[in-house]
């Protein structure tokens, strides 16, 4: 059981990897939307994420699958009643009592550090997706 | 029902997911964490062309067009 818990050490490497996704998260946010230059910057993610995907899939289908169900369903019951929520928000009025994920994002996307901060959750999110 | 109330539904919600994060990490491998249930998800080619097509899409309305995209 012990060996399956992998020690995480942060490296410098780790480190200045983390420092540049902010870097770019904060110079991405601060271009235009509707430019080709923010275009760009958001295809360089979309096609590295698709690299890895693609690199991925060969080596997956033979991998075991070794991982366990037990509390699945507890995810499945906070993303339901995420869904749930947000159905209710979105099919009641008006907006400003009843915020959806969307309404709430765009607020916080109206500064450039809410922008960037959206913009490196998106990036993380995407690593923890597709580095493996 | 007022904005607060909402916020609260929201709020009450991340909470849970947070314990429920913190309680699956703490219990690992025991529980199904979130990396764990990702790992699964992404095992699937269908599944993981999905969520590539899914994060993508969130990404270019979130960022290239900007806020109110969802509006």
């Amino acid at each position: 059981v012990e060996t399956l818990r992998r020690s995480r050490r942060v490296t410098w490497p780790v480190v200045a990897v983390i420092a540049a996704a902010l870097a770019y998260s904060w110079i991405a946010s601060g271009l235009r939307p509707f430019t080709h230059p923010e275009a760009v910057a958001v295809s360089i993610p979309l096609v590295g994420a698709g690299v890895a995907l693609l690199r991925s899939s060969r080596r997956r289908d033979d991998a075991g699958d070794g991982l366990t169900r037990r509390g699945t369903w507890v995810w499945g019951a906070l993303f339901a009643a995420l869904l749930t929520w947000e159905l209710i928000s979105f099919f009641s009025s008006p907006r400003a009592d009843h915020p959806t994920l969307s309404s709430i994002a765009d607020s916080v996307m109206s500064t450039h550090p809410g922008r960037a901060a959206m913009l490196a959750a998106w990036l993380a999110v995407g690593y923890g997706l597709f580095r493996r | 029902m007022s904005a607060a109330v909402t916020y609260a539904g929201y709020a009450m919600i991340a909470a849970l997911s947070l314990v429920w994060t913190a309680f699956t990490l703490v219990r690992r491998p025991r529980y199904a964490t979130a990396d764990a249930l990702a790992a699964r998800v992404m095992r699937h080619p269908v599944a993981r062309g999905a969520v590539w097509a899914l994060w993508a899409w969130i990404g270019w309305h979130l960022f290239v067009r900007g806020r109110g995209a969802f509006t």
